[in-house]
């Protein structure tokens, strides 16, 4: 009997095992619970029963958001609640990055004790107040139109962003019409397009190459490429739009010559190009407020030097995220630090800065850009707003109109302004993202 | 009535369930050595020459040189283990277990288990005893002092308080709703009235003065019978009948192995039976959710593999006096090599540890030595290498683990839905019935804990595993006074089973430890689950000395 009695301590060992998985349960639980809560999946905090109760406003106190009698609210103006749908959210989370899905806990007032079904009395849920200025967001979603593409204006001085509109969109009433829709219309109404996609960047990486030449070799400013309208490399067509002959960094930027920078690109080679792509945010997240930006993609790792080539002027495997395009000229606007962008607006400024230029080389690249508003936009698209801006025409494939781009900012100290504007298959930068740009950073200048 | 006075109404009946959770667990827990024999001896053998006086403490002692005996006998002329000496119904006994020189009783060489009586003179080797009575204290059966000092009123409280909780589970839908449906809750009404029937009987027919174990596994049914009232009202019944078969079993187990030599004797035929179950559920089950251990007959469903845990433990428990005649293991480790195999081949891999851990926990309480276990551990090792080498894509099913978010709506589905709404619950829940996680496919089987911690909240989830917990202590301080090795045997391989159990359903819905898909003994819906964990009740009920010796007026 001594012998079983004496081996039972087995027993024992097993218990306190078990008690110390137990321990370690609650500590789980106690520290992550509040992220557990917050996941979509929990049908306490959605549809129906979205009964968390704080407001959300936007920068000048015009509510958004509102729950009243357990009924979530949102702006009355249509447009409104479609400008603002894909930072404000919708009522099932189904926008991933939406503040209502990313601020559930502080919307929702979770308290610990009570979970979900916290009362009233104890109820801490805040209010948020957002960066955003819903009436330049209504102009930019009437501006775009009927295209799908993405707009973003952010301060890069602060960092909070001021305009963000996300298009195709939809009514956080009538949700029921994107599930419906068999036309292709609502395709990806979902996705916030400024910080959850890449596109094809075209001109607008030439910034990048020129960066790069700016660099690595000392006389780029007077190196001379010419330009024939094709070029032939690795047996292989590179094409440009006009036949520019002998040209200079400055006008081939203005003139936006693809043989110049493909030549330069390949000149720089893949290690050089790489290494600056990186440094300005390339092939990296950006984050802020519990959002995570989609990568931009520069990968030139099993390119030869006829797809180098095309890499140096934004097609290849390039892409950009609209984000991080507004980070970059912000960091461009503010001789190479950027600001990061902010969404929730605080009462004290807490600015983070990152590093993506070298002083002369981000001055330099805002005078080029500069040079292209003057010589060549007209600085009559953006009046007295000093703007430096670049466009792009990213090919992106046969039978589809390219998307075009427009990206600046405005060098004015009282109008500190960076922006970004893609339409997707709309065509030329210029003629498309730039009215788009014109419009509503007009707008945000004169509210400012 | 106004939102506030709901919200106080709940509030306060939340956290009456909360203090009366923790009054029940903490009171069980106290009662546990109450009325327990202290440690006087229950004989007394002495020494014919030096007239010193042994006591004989336990109901199975092993005599011999040996400093592990029960009853050590400094005498070179004497076998390390030389006998047992044992109570039975009748009386004490004595057997030689292969001893070089005998054993004389009387001065008669024995040979077989022979009965000694009181006074008569033992001899091994060159030593003598007489067997005496113990002028302190009498045997504990026939003492009539202390059953009088039993209070009637302690189990029939905790059960009470049991009562109360189950009633104010069932308000909390009412006081939601405030509408009084008798329907909705007339099973919890049944389920209350039966656990009163059982206490009755077992308090006045089977006249048990302990009431403790019992009452914990009326509470954990109790709780889950609820929680599947008001998400599965239909199959409510179904669990209420296993309830009830559970403490029929319960009551015919204790009795079954009220002689242990008895089931030692049927000891192979059970083996044979449950090698035999496997067979027929490997040849006749169907695969239902990745796992092939169901048999359906007419309308009934049942899971073999929980009835063939009580077999195990039959199979592997032991008398003393067996341990020490027949040292071999082997038998033993062939019948559950082949319980393991049969359950891989089923794909049911939670309960193939649970058996594991089982089979570990007998052969060391058996033979005592950890080489044994180390060997079994590698060989188990080795065996899920081959496996994994042969048949990769069961690795798969476990390698979401710790990754469960990343996978949320694929292979973590469960875990992420437990862990949501666990968290959702807070520490004081939801209440019964206002939860999401009822809607997940089985829900109140696999996925319980996380019921319990939505809808009663953190604090009475931790009570409940502290109650496995609790289940597990009383097992262990049974065993310090338990009437044979049999019981000891037994009620350590129920209660490791017990706890394996709630290990891997508890770690395993969380994702500490990998999903297998096992059921919360007690608590989980299920039929065979509740049946199985009344009879694993049952083998630590009877190591309980007080169970067969202690008896009511």
């Amino acid at each position: 009997m001594k012998c079983t009695r004496n081996r039972s301590i087995v027993l024992t060992i097993m218990a306190l095992a078990f008690l110390c998985g137990i321990c370690f349960f609650i500590y789980r639980f106690v520290t992550s619970a509040n992220l557990w809560v917050l996941s979509p999946i929990n049908k306490h905090l959605s549809g129906v029963n979205a009964t968390f109760g704080g407001d959300i406003l936007d920068r000048n106190g015009i509510v958004l958001a509102h729950t009243k009698d357990n009924i979530r609210s949102y702006n009355s103006d249509g447009m409104i609640r479609k400008a603002v749908l894909h930072t404000v959210g919708d009522n099932d989370s189904q926008i991933a990055t939406s503040i209502q899905a990313l601020y559930r806990d502080e919307l929702s007032g979770y308290n610990f004790i009570f979970g979900v079904n916290t009362p009233k009395i104890f109820k801490q849920s805040k209010n948020i107040q957002i960066t955003l200025d819903s009436e330049i967001c209504k102009t930019a979603l009437s501006a775009i139109g009927e295209y799908k593409g993405a707009i973003c204006i952010y301060n890069y001085k602060t960092g909070e962003i001021v305009c963000m509109v996300s298009a195709p969109t939809f009514d956080p009433y009538h949700p029921e019409a994107v599930a419906n829709d068999k036309s292709g219309k609502y395709e990806g109404a979902y996705i916030n397009r400024v910080i959850s996609s890449s596109f094809a960047p075209g001109s607008v990486f030439k910034l990048v190459t020129t960066a790069a030449g700016l660099t690595f070799i000392d006389d780029t400013e007077d190196k001379i490429y010419s330009c024939h309208q094709t070029e032939i490399v690795n047996g292989e067509k590179i094409t440009c739009l006009s036949n520019h002959g002998e040209i200079k960094l400055k006008n081939a930027m203005m003139e936006s010559c693809n043989i110049y920078f493909a030549k330069l690109a390949i000149d720089l080679g893949k290690s050089k190009m790489t290494k600056i792509a990186n440094e300005m945010g390339f092939n990296k997240n950006f984050n802020f407020d519990r959002i995570t930006t989609k990568k931009s993609v520069y990968d030139v790792s099993e390119a030869d030097d006829y797809y180098l080539g095309w890499s140096g002027v934004g097609q290849y495997k390039d892409l950009l995220n609209p984000m991080h395009s507004v980070i970059l000229m912000g960091a461009i606007a503010n001789s190479g630090e950027a600001v990061l962008p902010c969404i929730i607006k605080k009462n004290q400024v807490n600015k983070r800065v990152e590093k993506l230029l070298s002083k002369e080389i981000a001055d330099k690249l805002k005078e080029m850009m500069r040079y292209n508003v003057t010589a060549n936009y007209g600085d009559s698209m953006f009046p007295g707003l000093n703007v430096c801006a670049k466009t792009g025409t990213a090919e992106v494939g046969e039978n589809q109109k390219p998307h075009g781009w427009m990206v600046g900012f405005s060098a004015n100290e009282d109008t500190p302004l960076a922006f970004s504007v893609v339409v997707e298959n709309a065509g030329y930068g210029s003629k498309t993202a730039g009215p788009i740009a014109s419009k509503v950073l007009n707008l945000a200048a004169k509210k400012y | 009535m106004n939102t506030e006075v709901i919200f106080f109404a709940e509030l306060s009946i939340k956290i009456i369930m909360i203090v009366l959770s923790l009054i029940i667990s903490f009171s069980c827990f106290l009662s546990m050595k109450n009325q327990t024999r202290k440690k006087n001896a229950l004989i007394i053998l002495q020494d014919e020459q030096t007239k010193q006086e042994i006591p004989v403490l336990y109901w199975e002692n092993s005599i011999g040189r040996s400093k592990r005996c029960d009853i050590i006998i400094d005498d070179p002329t004497a076998s390390r283990e030389h006998a047992v000496l044992f109570r039975r119904k009748d009386g004490w006994f004595l057997l030689d277990t292969n001893s070089k020189t005998g054993i004389f009783v009387n001065g008669q060489r024995i040979k077989n288990k022979t009965k000694v009586n009181v006074n008569d003179k033992i001899s091994f080797g060159s030593t003598t005893l007489a067997l005496r009575k113990n002028s302190e204290s009498r045997e504990i059966f026939s003492n009539s002092d202390l059953t009088k000092k039993i209070k009637h009123l302690k189990p029939a409280k905790t059960l009470f308080l049991v009562t109360l909780f189950i009633v104010l589970a069932c308000a909390q839908p009412i006081i939601k709703s405030q509408k009084i449906e008798v329907s909705t809750f007339i099973l919890i009404l049944a389920f209350i009235l039966l656990s009163w029937i059982f206490f009755f009987i077992s308090i006045f027919v089977f006249k048990r003065c302990t009431f403790e174990l019992e009452a914990l596994a009326i509470f954990l049914s109790g709780i889950g019978l609820t929680l599947i009232n008001y998400a599965k009202p239909d199959e409510t019944l179904l669990q209420l009948v296993a309830v009830g078969i559970g403490m029929v079993l319960f009551c015919l187990i204790i009795w079954f192995i009220k002689n242990p030599d008895l089931v030692c004797k049927m000891r192979f035929l059970i083996a044979i039976s449950a090698v035999l179950l496997f067979i027929f559920n490997l040849i006749f089950a169907k695969e239902i959710n990745g796992a092939k251990n169901w048999i359906k007959i007419a309308n009934f469903s049942f899971q073999p593999s929980e009835f063939i845990k009580i077999a195990f433990i039959f199979v592997g428990a032991s008398t003393l006096d067996e341990l020490q005649t027949t040292k071999n293991l082997s038998g033993f480790i062939v019948f559950s090599a082949i319980c393991i195999v049969c359950l891989f081949f089923m794909k049911d891999f939670g309960t193939a540890c649970i058996f594991f851990v089982a089979f570990l926990i007998i052969s060391f309480m058996r033979s005592g030595s950890l080489r044994t276990v180390i060997l079994s551990c590698s060989a188990a090792a080795l065996g899920l290498f081959l496996i994994l080498t042969f048949k990769p894509y069961i690795k798969d099913r476990f390698a979401v683990w710790g990754h469960v978010w990343e996978q949320a709506n694929e292979l973590g589905y469960q875990q992420t839905r437990v862990l949501t709404y666990s968290a959702s619950g807070g520490l004081l829940g939801v209440g019964v019935g206002n939860g999401y996680l009822k809607n997940i496919f089985s829900a109140t089987g696999d996925l319980i804990f996380g019921m319990i911690c939505e809808e009663f909240g953190l604090i009475i989830s931790i009570v409940v595993a502290l109650i496995v917990v609790e289940i597990t202590f009383f097992a262990h301080f049974y065993n310090f006074k338990s009437r044979s090795t049999f019981y000891s045997i037994a009620s350590c391989a129920a209660a490791a089973m017990l706890i394996t159990q709630a290990a891997l359903h508890i770690f395993g819905t969380t994702d500490i430890l990998p999903l297998t898909g096992v059921t919360l003994p007690f608590v989980s819906h299920g039929g065979s689950s509740m049946i199985s964990s009344f009879a694993m009740l049952a083998f630590i009920k009877s190591a309980d000395e007080r169970t067969y010796a202690l008896k009511r007026n």
